[in-house]
């Protein structure tokens, strides 16, 4: 399985939390909101919410889409607010260069401004009031992703019930999903060994403890990679078999405080 | 020593705990499996009515009874006949089989004593016969075939008992009284073999 140089190295590097949209990984379960979100922008709009539980992969479709879109009038924010203030000085500094009173200038401006807005389950009515406002004056639209949870679904009823043009909801993956995710990336590193050597029993196992949450699967695997390369680089006769010894999972499991013992 | 080595050390004593519990688990399951078994095949001792069932069709047998239960005990012991016959009736001569290897002497009386039935009476004479308490296995082959007088197992015990205890002529008219209903070729040979002086 191994050359000489120490692969597990590489391969915990390529899942570190990233933020870089090229890494995204299509699966099933989200390549369809992508396809769905990338059309809904050619439609009249005034909100278009993102939703799913905290590590499913929002942050990363929206980035991904704001990459694939490529476009100067669509805007990505991804870190909340947390006062009116702020939001209105970075959305005019970045809209129109200097800070000026928005719904005024939007009203005489020609121009539809696309926003992408991560983590707005944590914005507070104020700023939300402030968004709908926007988007009222025709000049604004916005793309929310937001956690799926009672408090959220409250806030999207109150403030957006009825200029929601679509609900986009991600899910987590299952477990051939989760598979060809790893795979994927392991593939995109070219290491190829360690993919094949992610099998079906490896993956559910992977899947049990992580339930299908991304954000949780790749801090996982950064563990699981890290303890191999340990382990590997400090008692080699204990690394010697195709696949990854189900011991090492479950070790990753126990470091992480998913199974106890 | 390094945080991951710790690990594998927790590890370790999970996967010891992982593994005790399974075999805990599975020899509770063993366990309990054996003693449905167990209790199965106790069971299966129960008669349908605890009762003997009296039929009157069968006349002499009642004879053979009454002379029995009046008889001493003999010492004589002549030779051998031939092997068991084979049965007339369908009851349940694979009980006996299992059973035997199962249960010792006085784990059948007490057994008989709370669940009477027609093939532990047939076991325990069985039992006494091999032990060569002949009187004994007269008698309990008189107890089974109180709950059925058709039952070939219990009139063979009978015949061979009295066989042993020197009563040849009992034994062979018990035995031509069951081939007058039961043309069983296990009685016969055995019927034959007494004629002939063979040792049983």
């Amino acid at each position: 399985m191994h050359n000489n140089e120490n692969i597990y190295k590489a391969a915990k590097e390529i899942f570190y939390e990233s933020s870089d949209p090229k890494d995204f990984v299509a699966i099933d379960s989200n390549i369809v909101q992508l396809e769905s979100l990338k059309s809904s922008i050619a439609d009249r709009f005034k909100f278009i919410l993102l939703t799913g539980e905290p590590g499913v992969g929002k942050s990363m479709l929206l980035r991904r889409a704001h990459y694939e879109l490529g476009n100067d009038e669509i805007m990505l924010i991804d870190h909340p607010f947390f006062s009116l203030q702020e939001l209105q000085k970075e959305l005019s500094q970045r809209l129109f260069g200097k800070e000026v009173d928005l719904l005024q200038t939007a009203k005489e401006s020609q121009k539809v401004f696309t926003i992408f807005l991560d983590e707005v389950q944590l914005y507070g009515d104020e700023l939300l009031e402030y968004l709908r406002l926007l988007s009222d004056t025709q000049r604004f639209r916005f793309v929310l992703a937001l956690h799926t949870d009672k408090q959220s679904e409250k806030l999207q009823q109150k403030h957006f019930s009825t200029r929601t043009y679509k609900t986009l909801h991600l899910t987590p993956p299952n477990w051939q999903e989760l598979q060809i995710y790893i795979q994927k990336k392991l593939l995109h590193a070219s290491l190829n060994d360690i993919a094949r050597g992610i099998d079906a029993k490896r993956t559910k196992k992977i899947h049990h403890f992580t339930k299908g949450n991304l954000r949780q699967t790749d801090k996982f695997l950064a563990t699981l990679f890290d303890i191999l390369d340990f382990f590997y680089t400090n008692y080699p006769s204990k690394i010697d078999t195709q696949k990854i010894p189900v011991k090492y999972i479950e070790m990753s499991a126990i470091h992480l405080g998913l199974l106890r013992a | 020593m390094h945080e991951y080595e710790l690990l594998e050390k927790r590890w370790q004593k999970y996967r010891y705990k992982k593994l005790l519990v399974k075999g805990l688990f599975t020899t509770a399951l063993i366990a309990l499996a054996s003693l449905l078994l167990t209790w199965k095949s106790v069971s299966k001792f129960e008669p349908t009515s605890p009762k003997a069932k009296v039929t009157n069709y069968l006349a002499p047998s009642l004879d053979f009874e009454k002379h029995l239960l009046a008889k001493k005990t003999a010492q004589s012991r002549p030779s051998k006949p031939s092997q068991p016959i084979k049965k007339a009736k369908k009851p349940n001569t694979s009980h006996l089989a299992i059973s035997a290897t199962k249960l010792t002497l006085p784990q059948m009386l007490q057994n008989y004593k709370k669940h009477p039935s027609i093939d532990l009476a047939n076991m325990i004479a069985n039992e006494y016969y091999q032990q060569k308490e002949y009187q004994k296995a007269m008698k309990w082959a008189i107890k089974a075939n109180e709950f059925d007088k058709e039952n070939e197992q219990s009139w063979i015990l009978y015949a061979k008992s009295a066989y042993k205890l020197g009563q040849k002529q009992k034994a062979i008219n018990a035995l031509k009284i069951y081939l007058r209903k039961h043309p069983s070729k296990r009685v016969k040979k055995l019927l034959s073999q007494m004629m002939q002086k063979d040792s049983l």
